[in-house]
């Protein structure tokens, strides 16, 4: 898609020449389909990248845009291909260069943070006065100000460090018509998102955000969590294989039980107490891939047998279990309390090698697991969540839908099924089911038909809150209460003109399709129709793609040519890295 | 069409609408005390959330302004409030579900905090409760305006501890919010394992969150899901006491991070007078500390006597640290005395001391109340109020992450007007945040942050197009 110069100078105007980037190069690396999605390996170019350095020039670069009939995305780390801007004429704004951590308060346990701010730099930064943050399932790499702000924002320490939906305090927004915005507390003080009197927060952030369909977010106040461990984090092993040295007041724990409902009886006690850093439950062949050095290895020793305990088949119904007390009689009551549980609930403990014990740890503490235990393929993966007693039910539907999904050959899994879960804030379960598929078109059109499967049947048997529900999904899976129908009003007061790209939130109409969908869907997601619905989305994918590529031919003679002296060089980097 | 001041001359008016169309009945009920003695408002006491969402349908279609009221015993409302119909949710008072395993009930919004831990009780679990509420108080309607609760480490995030809910919003349309909004029925739900633990969503919009602070602008809350306290097996209350509120706040802010204690709250000498009285106890005012930190600790997990010795040992060393005094009570006020008055609340209000009192409250960090307090002294010797009978409590919130700051004003004289008055102005002007702005302080919150006013506007205008919910309040 070709940006005209007026449009050019316009953004340029607002953040400098050499901040905005219109080269073939630098686009291609905002269209890259990382494979998440069906459909081609790039999907639309956006218009134009630009890469403010402050809110005032976020402001200006949307004002720019809506004076130039542009639409705009905001981007951040990006993760998956949520990033993606699904329309053409969209200039994505780069926020790379606002990385700032603008303050850690150990005794509000609190900071203020920039959308590059990475969570692996704020947790090494806030560790050094004994706090630490919430990391996501994407790992230490990701915003967490996208992820509190736009995006779902579950990790592995929900135990400890919550919910990023819920990790938010004061917020700046730049709304749609390029206004800056403070929503809760003002000036310097970045400690409440309420009010004053509504929370108006509820209307830019559900349990989903809104992938910058309602304005962008510049700038927040953010939950700290206590973190009684070392003031930095030590490596220990040889990558990829790192791990970390367990301090004098950590406990790690790998128990395992005979079934999924002794596990559920285990975490509500274990709830209960409060006292857990982190609870995970993570499938064996996911623990291996992590124990060892390379997929091959993982292969020989599943076959011959060497396997370290936990990674095998007999350990599926088991958890890591991390404490970390402040005191010694806390370390104390903690491991008491750990092995109390666990013995009064029927499992037993796993013995594990020092070195499993600090891998897997890192793991814990870091969330640093999208390498090693995605090293398997692509991956797709749906969540629910509500209460522990739904997770035996989780187990077994999966399960079910593991057995047909394999049939097909296309998908793999190791286990049984292949849920990852924790409890988050003590008490709610959170389960992502992640299976592997297929690295080609037919394999993307796959993990999709399985995961609204997947979604239809969580749905259906009643197990809790579907999550990764964005954008189309909204009108079939979040239909009931009408919780579109609102969404798209809260999207016409709040962007009427529509500037902001949404096709991660809401369509501005609801499809002739998506109107049928309630009626259709018993028999769509049947198992019968599951062929007609693989070649329904190989056929989208194919679709899409044949768009795309239109749109990319357009690219050769469209773009002004910018000198190389004006763009600063090749191209910035790639938003998946 | 019957709106507001228009046909606040014709009750007569009011009247034959109203009986001639509620779908439910309508009844005339006394003006609070500073009325005219010949005006009268008019009440509904609906049964269910159907009665509920009829009403507020009906009322949109007459343009009938509509106050919603939760406690029983109170449907009043100042006289100033332009509302025609006072919706009384007092008769809504079912329990529908309770689930000891996950600490969650479902309620109704017209059960007290009395009457919901009676029947909570069985199941070992009791309600989460701001300070010493009136045993008539809805426990919804507590939540709802964000009254801060004393359980500081349990309170992961504003919203808590509401779970899902069902609203009826001022446009009449009945909507589930968070896990509520999955398909089906309330009952299936439950039967299938689900709790409604998740407040958030559903989707892409936070709707409680919305309504939390909107002081019934928005809509009207028929059930909830609550997140509940556990009975403790174990407990042990105590005051740590000093000259200065500083270093009270800073092992508040420690303990917190620690996540020690289950309920802490720090009060002036005035205030634990307050509480004293409270608790039928008579002790001379000058006997008391100049500050003191209620610290409980509870254990109602396993091993609740090796949690409690830690915790204990561990709050000690804290305090030994910091050089502070120690004791389960001071002046003969025990600390475990006012926390077993949480559990059997009496009607009034602990404030009103001197027949009545003026607060003025906003948000806080704990590092920044010592100069509000210094501000409040100020301002009381300006006004020729002593400033030992300023009462201070300290609440914090979100695991210490921000605290709600309280001045107590006793009595109700002109000069306690205006002293209230120029407090609230003054800790705004200094950055205390206002986030649940009453009457006068609408305007003084809205103009620390002019911007956020026209956003707040386009919720009432969405969920309440007719603007018949609470017209007026917040300025909306």
């Amino acid at each position: 898609m070709s940006i005209e110069t007026a449009a050019l100078k316009a953004l340029q105007a607002a953040v400098g020449v050499e901040n905005v980037r219109t080269d073939p190069a630098t686009l291609s690396c905002y269209a890259w389909n990382s494979g998440m999605m069906p459909g081609p390996k790039f999907t639309f170019f956006p218009a134009a990248i630009v890469l403010p350095k402050s809110t005032e020039e976020v402001a200006a670069i949307v004002r720019a845009c809506n004076a130039n009939g542009l639409k705009f995305r905001p981007l951040s780390t990006g993760n998956g291909t949520f990033y993606l801007s699904h329309q053409p004429n969209v200039v994505v704004l780069d926020l790379v260069r606002m990385d700032r951590i603008l303050k850690i308060d150990r005794a509000n346990q609190m900071a203020v943070i920039q959308p590059y701010a990475t969570a692996g730099r704020l947790m090494a930064e806030a560790m050094k006065v004994g706090l630490t943050c919430h990391v996501i399932g994407a790992g230490p790499g990701h915003s967490p100000l996208a992820s509190a702000t736009s995006m779902l924002g579950i990790g592995i320490t929900g135990s400890s460090t919550g919910h990023n939906a819920r990790n938010i305090l004061a917020l700046e927004w730049v709304t749609v018509d390029g206004e800056i915005v403070r929503i809760g507390t003002t000036g310097e003080d970045w400690f409440s998102e309420e009010g004053p009197g509504i929370g108006f927060r509820g209307m830019i952030r559900g349990y989903f955000g809104a992938h910058g369909a309602l304005g962008i977010f510049t700038c927040i106040g953010y939950k700290l969590y206590p973190w009684a461990g070392a003031r930095k984090l030590e490596r220990t092993g040889v990558f990829p294989q790192d791990g970390m040295p367990l301090s004098e007041n950590m406990r790690f724990f790998a128990p395992v039980w005979p079934s999924s409902e002794q596990v559920r009886d285990a975490v509500m006690r274990l709830n209960h107490s409060g006292q857990m850093f982190a609870v995970l439950r993570m499938p064996p062949a996911n623990i291996g891939f992590v124990l060892t050095r390379s997929n091959n290895e993982y292969r020989d020793r599943r076959l011959n047998g060497t396997l370290p305990e936990i990674a095998r088949d007999e350990s599926r119904h088991g958890l890591q279990v991390l404490t970390i007390g402040h005191s010694p009689a806390q370390v104390a009551h903690q491991e008491k309390l750990v092995r109390l549980i666990v013995e009064e609930t029927g499992g037993r403990m796993l013995a594990l090698e020092r070195e499993h014990a600090e891998m897997l740890v890192r793991g814990l503490v870091t969330s640093q697991y999208v390498g090693r235990a995605r090293t398997n393929n692509g991956a797709t993966s749906y969540g629910i969540a509500d209460s522990w007693h739904l997770w035996p039910k989780a187990v077994e539907s999966a399960e079910q839908l593991v057995k047909e999904d394999l049939a097909s050959g296309d998908v793999f899994t190791e286990d049984a099924e292949s849920h990852w879960a924790w409890p988050t804030e003590n008490r709610q379960l959170w389960t992502e089911h992640v299976v592997a598929v297929r690295k080609s078109p037919r394999g993307g059109a796959i993990a999709l038909v399985a995961f609204l499967r997947h979604v239809y049947l969580m749905q259906k048997q009643r197990l809790g809150i579907a999550s990764f529900i964005a954008g189309p999904m909204i009108d079939m899976f979040g239909r009931t209460m009408h919780a579109g129908l609102w969404m798209r009003r809260i999207k016409r007061t709040l962007d009427p003109q529509a500037h902001a790209d949404a096709s991660m939130y809401i369509s501005p109409k609801e499809s002739a399709a998506m109107r049928v969908f309630p009626y259709v869907k018993g028999l769509l997601f049947s198992r019968a129709f599951k062929p007609v619905l693989l070649g329904m989305m190989s056929l989208m994918g194919r679709k899409a793609g044949a768009m795309k590529k239109a749109d990319k031919a357009d690219l050769g003679s469209a773009p002004p040519r910018v000198p190389e002296s004006q763009t600063g060089g090749p191209a910035v980097r790639s938003p998946s890295a | 069409m019957l709106r507001n001041a228009e046909s606040r001359a014709g009750d007569a008016s009011l009247q034959n609408v109203a009986l001639r169309g509620s779908p439910i009945e309508v009844r005339r009920i006394p003006r609070v005390a500073g009325s005219a003695a010949s005006e009268h408002d008019w009440t509904a006491q609906p049964r269910t959330a159907d009665e509920v969402e009829a009403l507020v349908k009906w009322a949109a279609a007459q343009g009938v302004s509509l106050g919603v009221s939760s406690s029983a015993a109170h449907p009043a409302r100042r006289a100033s409030d332009p509302v025609m119909l006072q919706i009384d949710l007092g008769r809504m008072r079912r329990l529908f579900h309770v689930d000891a395993g996950d600490a969650v009930a479902i309620i109704e919004p017209g059960l007290s905090f009395a009457e919901l831990d009676r029947l909570l009780a069985p199941q070992r679990l009791r309600s989460f409760k701001p300070l010493l509420p009136r045993a008539g108080k809805s426990a919804i309607a507590s939540y709802l305006e964000r009254e801060p609760l004393l359980m500081v480490r349990e309170q992961w995030d504003v919203l808590d501890p509401f779970g899902a809910a069902e609203i009826v919003f001022g446009s009449g349309e009945r909507f589930h919010t968070g896990a509520a909004g999955n398909p089906g029925k309330m009952d299936d739900h439950w039967k299938a394992g689900m709790r409604y633990m998740t407040a958030t969503g559903p989707v892409g919009t936070d709707f409680m969150r919305v309504l939390q602070g909107s002081q019934g602008t928005l809509g009207i809350v028929t059930w909830a899901a609550i997140f509940c306290d556990r009975l403790p097996l174990a407990e042990e209350s105590f005051f740590v006491t000093a000259q200065t509120a500083e270093p009270l706040l800073d092992l508040s802010a420690e303990l917190n991070y620690r996540r020690l204690g289950h309920s802490l709250f720090l009060s002036s000498r005035a205030h634990l007078a307050m509480l004293a009285r409270a608790v039928g106890i008579a002790v001379e005012e000058a006997k008391f500390p100049a500050w003191a930190l209620l610290v409980n600790i509870a254990a109602a997990a396993d091993l609740p006597e090796d949690r409690l010795a830690y915790e204990a040992a561990d709050t000690r060393a804290l305090v030994q640290a910091a050089g502070l005094a120690i004791a389960p009570a001071v002046a003969g006020l025990s600390a475990q005395a006012i926390v077993n008055r949480q559990a059997s609340l009496a009607d009034g209000d602990y404030r009103d001391v001197a027949g009545k009192h003026r607060s003025v409250f906003f948000l806080t960090q704990g590092d920044r109340v010592p100069a509000f307090v210094k501000l409040a002294e100020g301002l009381a010797t300006k006004h020729g109020v002593a400033t030992t009978d300023i009462a201070v409590y300290v609440q914090p919130r979100l695991q210490g992450r921000n605290c709600h700051l309280e001045f107590v004003i006793p009595g109700n004289a002109p000069r306690a007007d205006a002293l209230a008055a120029e407090l609230a102005q003054a800790c705004c002007d200094k950055g205390g945040f206002f986030s649940r702005p009453y009457g006068a302080w609408t305007e003084m919150a809205y103009a620390r942050n002019p911007k956020i006013v026209p956003f707040l506007r386009h919720c009432k205008s969405m969920f309440d197009p007719k603007g018949i919910l609470q017209p007026g309040r917040l300025g909306l």
